[in-house]
């Protein structure tokens, strides 16, 4: 039963394809997800399981056995090839903040790291972190379809269609009543690897908006500059203007020379002397 | 218990582009002014999350808006929630700093096009003032553009086009379509005190560093300053009390630990919002008022209207890293007039931005994962740029702001209840607006577009509400924004637009709200009102 696809299963029902495909026109797709075009997420399988790091001691909510879980979910997500992958940010620490954080979250967490482990064992008969990396991508595979399908929004006929046979699919097959886990943990592991700077340099990102902002924005973009280190500071000139001056309404030039936190004085936001209402409040 | 404080010359709801505005000329020309704000003085430093890596996340919504005032229900199927800002400043906090006039044609649709109505002002009226918050702001710009005349140099040069501007321009060139730099409310050099914008893109999440022209860095401090102004911030206006002789008497509010004042003024100026003056006028009725506060007419939450937008962003082959810089910044008004052969009315206009520029909002788009996602995220990434083609929806009776029967807020009193759909004309216009993005995408050579939709209701440019017009009977507010029915009533913000028009509301609700106050100071030194 483990091995029955959804998608074979869907299409031997006759009814998956109508909901496929999306817009043609000239050259350009609009995508409309649907459940033919849910991408594999390995393509080739990867050798060994990814390593994960010791459990922190100081982790705030995270015991040992769900900070190994959550790391190991996270480097399935996220993992490492020719570039650093989730575990290399460590960011399972930024998660068990996130859920310290949050009253709502942590009920989410312990209950849908338990649900991982039970759901294997019922499939596998072993927990989640001693099946083998293909076992682990296979499960993983199957609770994403579910909570996708699940989770699209219906609005016309075929959908209720499509709906129906998911339902029937689930009955036969399904993996449970699932928490809606899986997709909370995607988000979280997205959102911290990809706000941590190693991610920044896989991708060509300078990072974030302020103070320095981004000046060549009308210039076509230069390689060299992403696939160093994120931009570098000097503390020579000013980050803003890069001490080449700025003129203002008054055609006078900023102070050179006076640097406070690598920015001259006209031109960065904390000790520019422009008005406030009623000046800070701390 | 109500606390019932002193009485002073004008009371103003909402400190936003309207009511920033109407307090800067009120209490410059000598007049006592207490505005009431229902959200916070944001901190820029500790509040706006732009230097943090986590900022596009850290982002969050409910830093700018009161919990009491963002609770609305909705009357039809399938609307979002309408896009409120709370807190000194207003929607200006966050809006993208667009200042662009509406066209001379916007003001008399039903002359020229048989629909709407027309307004009682005119482009040539609304000019001079138009100007004067043009220099006030300091906006970024070049005169001269094919759609709106009578404009003067900008005090400050435009800015360039960005580099996603200029991918998108391409298809543009090849289709015709002219475009224009969008005249920016952001200081493209040192001005008035306050430094250059360093194109770091995250406007809608607040400027940190105050080159964004918000109301709560240019004309607010300038009105503090003369002295004369009072901003109570966290207090939420619930009420506007009338004396017998049908006058507007006093503003009822409730301050953050929920004792309630009373403000006496002579003149009260309603600035809160299209959403929240409607549901506070329903919300003033009284034995002389029976059907809300200056509703003879009935008309009041009435033709709300929204532009209809739609968002889009596709990706291109060549890496653009359109991340860099302002999200915006070329625009198109070309098809904003009716066009003869078309099946609708109005149009649009085309706004080309960057598309998706945070890496986690491009991660989260899609639900990938493994392998797979790296892989797109390395070819996707930095690729993206888009276009937002926003239209003109046309005023519809249906289309209304109504008090909620049963739902009520924190303090007990009732929520506004919407009614909001897109009807024939807008619809027609909606998928000839679709259109146009994939010829456009297609001429500028897009590889796949990642989304284009329309959220009805959720846009953040509300219009409507208590329309102006010179008629009583069909309109809720003379042309200097003055109730019908009480002439020391004033609603100076979105509210009293008759028609949407394709340019970003506050360039326009500004120059209306520095036109009524003229008027207000005049009438107010002459004891007409």
């Amino acid at each position: 039963m483990k091995n029955v696809n959804r998608r074979e299963f869907i299409k031997k029902l006759g009814i998956g394809a109508v909901a496929t495909g999306g817009l043609l026109t000239s050259g350009t797709i609009i995508a409309s997800p649907s459940r033919m075009e849910l991408p594999d997420p390995y393509p080739e399988l990867p050798d060994g399981k990814p390593a994960i790091p010791p459990y922190n001691e100081q982790a705030l909510f995270l015991n040992e056995h769900q900070y190994a879980l959550v790391a190991t979910l996270a480097a399935i997500i996220v993992p490492e090839d020719e570039h650093p992958g989730a575990n290399e940010a460590v960011i399972v620490d930024d998660i068990d903040r996130f859920v310290a954080d949050s009253k709502e979250k942590q009920e989410i967490y312990t209950e849908g790291l338990k649900w991982m482990d039970e759901i294997s064992r019922e499939e596998y008969g072993k927990d989640f972190l001693a099946l083998d990396l293909k076992e682990q991508i296979g499960l993983l595979s199957r609770i994403d379809e579910a909570e996708t399908m699940r989770n699209r929004p219906v609005t016309g006929f075929m959908e209720r269609v499509d709906r129906k046979a998911d339902e029937i699919w689930d009955d036969l097959f399904g993996i449970g009543e699932s928490s809606n886990f899986f997709r909370v943990i995607h988000k979280d592991v997205l959102v911290a690897y990809f706000s941590h700077p190693i991610s920044w340099n896989v991708i060509g990102y300078y990072g974030p908006p302020q103070p320095v902002g981004y000046l060549d924005f009308s210039e076509p973009p230069s390689p060299k500059k992403y696939t160093g280190a994120i931009r570098k500071v000097s503390n020579k000139t000013c980050l803003i203007c890069h001490g080449e001056g700025t003129k203002n309404d008054r055609g006078e030039l900023h102070e050179k020379g006076k640097l406070i936190d690598n920015t001259c004085k006209t031109c960065h936001p904390p000790h520019s002397p422009w008005p406030r209402i009623g000046g800070f409040s701390k | 218990m109500t606390n019932s404080l002193k009485k002073v010359d004008a009371c103003i709801i909402g400190s936003g582009a309207g009511g920033g505005v109407v307090a800067k000329e009120l209490a410059e020309k000598g007049m006592n002014v207490v505005v009431l704000e229902a959200g916070r003085r944001m901190d820029p430093l500790q509040d706006y999350t732009a230097a943090r890596p986590d900022w596009w996340t850290a982002r969050k919504n409910e830093k700018f808006t009161v919990a009491a005032l963002n609770k609305v229900t909705f009357g039809t199927k399938g609307t979002s929630r309408p896009t409120m800002v709370h807190g000194v400043g207003g929607g200006t906090l966050r809006y993208l700093a667009y200042a662009v006039r509406m066209v001379p044609d916007d003001f008399h649709t039903y002359s020229t096009d048989g629909v709407g109505m027309d307004w009682p002002i005119t482009y040539e009226e609304l000019v001079p003032y138009y100007r004067k918050v043009e220099v006030e702001l300091g906006v970024s710009g070049k005169a001269g553009n094919p759609w709106t005349p009578l404009v003067e140099p900008y005090l400050n040069p435009a800015f360039p086009y960005s580099y996603a501007n200029k991918i998108i321009k391409r298809g543009c060139d090849r289709l015709g379509i002219r475009l224009w730099p969008t005249p920016m409310a952001r200081l493209s050099r040192p001005f008035d005190g306050r430094p250059m914008c360093v194109q770091c893109g995250d406007c809608a999440g607040g400027c940190m560093s105050g080159a964004k022209s918000s109301a709560d860095i240019t004309y607010l401090p300038k009105a503090e300053a003369t002295g004369k102004l009072v901003i109570q911030p966290e207090c939420i206006a619930t009420r506007i009390n009338t004396d017998t002789h049908g006058k507007a008497k006093s503003v009822i509010y409730i301050d953050k630990s929920g004792v309630e004042h009373e403000q006496e003024a002579d003149v009260i100026v309603v600035s809160a919002g299209v959403i929240q003056s409607s549901r506070l006028l329903l919300n003033s009725m009284s034995k002389l008022f029976p059907d809300g506060l200056a509703n003879s007419s009935g008309l009041v939450g009435k033709y709300f209207m929204q532009h209809l937008s739609m968002h889009s962003s596709a990706i291109f082959p060549d890496r653009i890293d359109s991340y860099r810089g302002f999200f915006g910044g070329a625009t198109s008004q070309d098809f904003a007039r009716t066009n003869p052969n078309s099946p609708f009315a109005r149009g649009w206009c085309n706004e080309l931005h960057s598309g998706i520029t945070n890496p986690v909002q491009l991660a989260l788009h899609k639900s990938n994962w493994g392998a797979q996602l790296k892989d797109r995220m390395r070819s996707t990434f930095g690729h993206s740029a888009g276009i937002t083609n926003v239209g003109e929806q046309l005023p519809d009776e249906r289309n209304c702001i109504e008090l909620d029967p049963e739902v009520r807020d924190e303090y007990g009193i009732p929520v506004p209840r919407i009614n909001f759909a897109p009807r024939q004309n807008d619809r027609l216009m909606l998928k000839a607006m679709k259109k146009n993005l994939i010829e456009i995408y297609d001429a500028a050579k897009a590889t796949e577009i990642l989304y284009m939709h329309y959220k009805p209701g959720g846009s953040a440019h509300n219009y409507g509400g208590c329309r102006m017009g010179n008629d009583p009977k069909s309109s809720v507010l003379n042309s200097f924004c003055q109730s019908h029915d009480v002439s020391n009533l004033f609603v100076v913000d979105a509210s009293c637009f008759v028609t949407t028009g394709t340019a970003n509301p506050s360039l326009t609700i500004q120059a209306i709200a520095v036109r009524s106050s003229e008027y207000i100071v005049d009438q107010y030194k002459k004891r007409n009102i």
